[in-house]
């Protein structure tokens, strides 16, 4: 079983939640977050594809996800986006080491990094030397 | 024979010292701590060096942004092992633009991403990929400038 593809996988699934609990919160940038949605969606693809490719069981989605504060508004519902995304990248850093035998996963985790760390800043997430989820540390 | 044995020894000491010179001209050539950068250290030094150059004719707007992004850079630089240097680079004589300034980055992230995918080493690949996403945000930054 593979622990780190388990674990993104999950997160996949919390951030997916995070769009609908988020989507209709906010006042403009609709569009970003419908493709946000999707491009998540091709990524939770991805990795069940991998779990069953490795033959194993992909982990169903838990039935809710708690938001990390209350998503009343445009300016909180962009805090969450902003905060989900980041949180992905611890994971799929984990995921370069635990696929660095298999050269087009790894490649495709050191992009999944990028394109999380975009689409928070999207969302207003502050710029950083190591884009990384703020209250835990980064591995440079 | 003395003055033939001091002859043998002088020559003798000549060859070693002949021989040790290299040595001594190799530590003399790389002085404690400044071993030549690498090639990710160098695109560090040089996007520094971009941004002191393009901060010093920014306005107030620009020059905040940045002064954050060359931070970052010098952040990236000693998390690669290598310590900004303090002085800034001299004054060119033309300040950088701003599309050089995003494609050095662009050139800098794709540079970086390759040798994330290449480096055996998963804690600089790790950091190699962080670098790159931060890069990749600082394209963002400037064309929103």
């Amino acid at each position: 079983m593979s622990e780190p593809v388990s674990a993104a996988l999950a997160g996949e699934y919390a951030v997916i939640y995070a769009y609908g609990r988020a989507g209709g919160r906010l006042t403009s940038d609709g569009d970003r977050a419908l493709a946000g949605l999707a491009e998540h969606r091709a990524t939770r693809d991805r990795l069940r594809q991998w779990l069953i490719n490795d033959g194993e069981q992909p982990p169903p989605p838990a039935p809710a996800y708690a938001p990390p504060g209350p998503v009343n508004g445009d300016r909180q519902a962009r805090d969450l986006l902003a905060t989900v995304e980041l949180r992905l990248i611890p994971l799929y850093a984990e995921l370069i080491s635990d696929q660095a035998d298999v050269p087009a996963r790894k490649v495709w985790a050191i992009r999944q990094i990028r394109d999380c760390a975009l689409r928070a800043q999207a969302w207003g997430a502050a710029g950083q030397a190591f884009p990384w989820p703020s209250g835990l540390t980064p591995p440079a | 024979m003395a003055d033939r044995r001091q002859v043998l020894r002088a020559g003798m000491l000549a060859a070693v010292a002949v021989g040790v010179m290299p040595g001594c001209a190799a530590i003399r050539d790389e002085p404690e701590a400044t071993p030549t950068p690498d090639q990710q250290q160098s695109d560090e030094i040089m996007l520094i060096a971009l941004y002191d150059d393009a901060i010093r004719s920014a306005g107030p707007a620009a020059s905040a942004v940045y002064q954050r992004i060359r931070d970052e850079h010098a952040a990236h630089l000693r998390a690669l092992g290598w310590e900004p240097a303090a002085t800034p680079a001299p004054i060119p004589s033309e300040p950088p633009k701003r599309a050089a300034l995003v494609k050095a980055e662009r050139s800098a992230a794709r540079s970086r991403t390759t040798a994330a995918r290449d480096s055996d080493d998963s804690e600089i690949a790790q950091i190699l990929a962080l670098i790159a996403a931060s890069e990749a945000q600082h394209v963002v930054d400037l064309e929103s400038l």
